[in-house]
């Protein structure tokens, strides 16, 4: 094992020791301690990653039964949690979906309608990634629509690294997706971790009430980010024709639906509606009707179940057990309301500078950890501070999801912009420059959101 | 001098000084220029590493596969003609290689007999500059618009010095540049006073300076304070060598030729 590795290793069980043997402040019970120790671990382990992020998230499912937080059936009845059925559902009805090829033409189309300028082509892209990732995993989007978006580029004849036009639209491709995850429980798996947990907490939030709050977070973060992107990379002028002409090319060369792509299409549609209509009107749970529609989607797509199993990443799983139980563990420990307390009492219980505080602490740590860690990690602090400030604690937790998910500026922020990196269009210095701006616009969108909208429809 | 010149291009840097050097170089001598893409390894391993949790190894694979074809197809379709028209001189030949940045190159090197490496030097990839290290001919390490009105050429007790003299006044001919000439007796190694002199005399030239000092240092101030447009160093082998020529290619604000 080389220094690094050991390195790697060692931080997170030396801060877990350090802070367990810590002298406990009065007002901080023994479990609060010990999950601030684990939320160490945690933290620094998702950021290292000495190990694959689903055994982080086995370690941190069992750490509070060893060090004596929990008992046997609490630890492993959190990872029963219905979220993470949901999740499977999810990637489930992902999977099927792939098998009809329509994200190609999803694409294609939102390139060929809009493609009247150059400007409208880069918000095409961004269109086509943000909508396909409405009801899949923008991770399993980017990775669909990547190859599509390059088959074009390299169609128009843009040359990598200096065409403006292909940085915009290869960078908006990733960043589509990301906004675009948002939008409902089915775009990325923090998504469900925040379901999940606030469902421990007792509250109830279903598909449509996620909708209403983060529609017009998606809608303007969309705009400010393609307005971020055409201003950072001015598109240069091409010929249009040419480029339509292409894309008119690409969209009558792919394959017709056929009967059995038609009908999942069709399923999928009336899963959606059921998605938003039955929790709302009759109490189902989200979980029951993405595993029942997971199943038809699965048995219509004609696949195979090894097949299927090989398209689940299973590692998002354990570390969606890991980070739901964290979550739970931190606020049912009290150390959520302890850390709660002191931060309310540095930001002397403003609402405005708490609420700019969680959101820059998400983004930041989102940055550079993966999104689900980010937001596992911050939900029950969220959560906490909001309680305190005597608002709805729901609004504290939406922040987090919504914040932990956009992220922007480095390669190791999200899967989803590395993969847009490897096409070579764009250098880690364009990331970086896009990255900052479209994260003080976000930032500045979610604020006025929840600053103004939530609080027009009761939120707060 | 070099007759078979390779420019790498890796996917993430599109290498416009390395281009416009080739392109000088090839319109001053017989040089012929062959250029290789590099679809490298190290991107898409860190994708499955980044994205191990979120996608399935199945769809790693298929998107690996869709984007090699993808990068093979923008190679001859896009880059091709770009390079060409940034170096102004038409390329012999295209390959598009996969695996890591250093071995792919140094395969192409060996395999087609190169005579010369022209790449430019990036610290914002994920790249590794072994080559620099491994290569078993020139590399030039290039910076600036590709013309070349004034050189440095620094043998050293520390380094061979069999070529770079050699090098450094077929560069001064072919570019018709002004040289100047130094020689530097590094603490690190033996004081040779004979090797300057017996260099000047079969190569028939004045040293314009002989020192004693660290070679590196020796090296950077003298680039800075001459304004090189290019510096030629031979294979200097002091410890930590590898570390000092990737300084030289990210400190100096010339175009670095280093003779293996």
């Amino acid at each position: 094992m080389d220094g690094k590795r050991l390195f790697k290793f060692a931080l997170p069980v030396l801060l877990l020791l350090v802070i367990l043997l810590l002298p406990r402040p009065a007002d901080l019970s023994y479990e609060g301690q010990a999950m601030f120790a684990i939320l160490a671990f945690a933290a620094s382990a998702f950021l290292l990653q000495p190990v694959p992020l689903g055994v982080t998230g086995i370690v941190i499912l069992v750490l509070p039964l060893i060090i004596g937080v929990t008992d046997v059936k609490e630890t492993f009845e959190s990872f029963g949690n219905s979220a993470v059925f949901f999740l499977i559902g999810a990637f489930i009805i992902a999977a099927a979906i792939e098998t009809t090829d329509i994200h190609k033409k999803v694409s294609l189309h939102f390139l060929r309608i809009v493609g009247r300028s150059t400007r409208l082509l880069v918000l095409g892209t961004m269109l086509s990634g943000a909508t396909l990732s409405f009801i899949l995993p923008q991770h399993g989007v980017i990775v669909l629509i990547v190859p599509v978006l390059m088959f074009t580029i390299v169609s128009m004849g843009l040359v990598p690294l200096r065409s403006n036009l292909a940085k915009a639209m290869m960078i908006g491709a990733a960043y589509g997706c990301t906004v675009g995850s948002l939008a409902t429980p089915l775009g990325g798996a923090r998504n469900p971790l925040t379901i999940g947990f606030l469902s421990s907490q007792g509250i109830k939030m279903d598909f449509l009430r996620w909708m209403i709050l983060s529609m017009p977070i998606v809608i303007l973060s969309l705009f400010a980010v393609w307005v971020v992107l055409i201003m950072i990379f001015p598109p240069e002028r091409i010929d249009l024709k040419m480029s339509k002409r292409t894309i008119r090319q690409e969209v009558k060369e792919l394959p017709r639906l056929g009967r059995r792509s038609w009908l999942i299409v069709v399923a999928l549609v009336l899963l959606i509606v059921a998605f938003i209509m039955l929790p709302t009107f009759w109490d189902v749970e989200i979980a029951l009707i993405a595993l029942v529609g997971s199943i038809i989607l699965f048995i219509m797509s004609g696949m195979r179940w090894d097949e299927l199993e090989a398209k689940i990443p299973w590692g998002i799983i354990l570390l969606y057990g890991g980070a739901i139980s964290l979550g739970i563990h931190l606020a049912n420990s009290g150390a959520a309301v302890w850390l709660a307390e002191n931060i309310l009492e540095a930001t002397h219980g403003s609402i405005l500078i708490s609420l700019a505080l969680l959101i820059l602490l998400t983004k930041l740590l989102t940055e550079i950890m993966s999104n689900t860690a980010a937001v596992s990690i911050l939900l029950p602090i969220g959560f906490a501070v909001f309680t305190e400030l005597g608002l709805p604690p729901e609004m504290g937790a939406m922040l987090v999801a919504f914040s932990g998910g956009l992220a922007f500026m480095f390669l190791i922020s999200t899967p989803g912009n590395l993969i847009s990196f490897s096409s070579g269009y764009f250098s880690q210095k364009d990331l970086f420059k896009a990255g900052v701006l479209a994260n003080l616009a976000t930032i500045a969108v979610i604020l006025l959101v929840a600053y103004t909208y939530w609080k027009m429809i009761g939120v707060w | 001098m070099f007759r078979k010149v390779l420019v790498t291009v890796p996917m993430e840097h599109f290498p416009e000084k390395a281009l416009k050097t080739a392109g000088e170089l090839s319109r001053r001598t017989d040089a012929k220029v062959y250029l290789s893409y590099i679809i490298e390894d190290n991107v898409f391993n860190e994708v499955s590493e980044q994205a191990d949790h979120v996608l399935s190894d199945r769809e790693m694979e298929r998107f690996h596969e869709r984007m090699v074809h993808q990068h093979r197809k923008m190679a001859r379709k896009v880059l091709l003609p770009e390079a060409e028209r940034v170096m102004e001189v038409k390329a012999r030949g295209l390959s598009v290689l996969t695996g890591l940045f250093s071995d792919a190159v140094q395969k192409e090197v060996t395999d087609r007999k190169m005579d010369l490496i022209i790449m430019e030097y990036d610290t914002y990839n994920l790249l590794n500059y072994r080559i620099m290290d491994r290569s078993p001919v020139p590399v030039w390490i290039a910076r600036g618009g590709g013309r070349i009105g004034k050189i440095g050429l620094f043998c050293s007790n520390l380094a061979p010095n069999e070529r770079s003299p050699e090098v450094a006044l077929n560069l001064r001919k072919v570019f018709k540049a002004r040289l100047k000439t130094y020689y530097i007796n590094d603490p690190k190694g033996k004081m040779d006073e004979k090797e300057p002199r017996e260099l000047a005399r079969s190569h028939r030239f004045k040293w314009t300076e002989t020192a004693e000092d660290k070679v590196d240092s020796f090296i950077y101030s003298k680039a800075r304070s001459e304004d090189f447009d290019l510096i030629v160093i031979g294979r200097i082998s002091k410890r930590g060598y590898f570390h000092l020529r990737s300084r030289f290619a990210k400190r100096t604000d010339c175009s670095v030729l280093m003779i293996h």
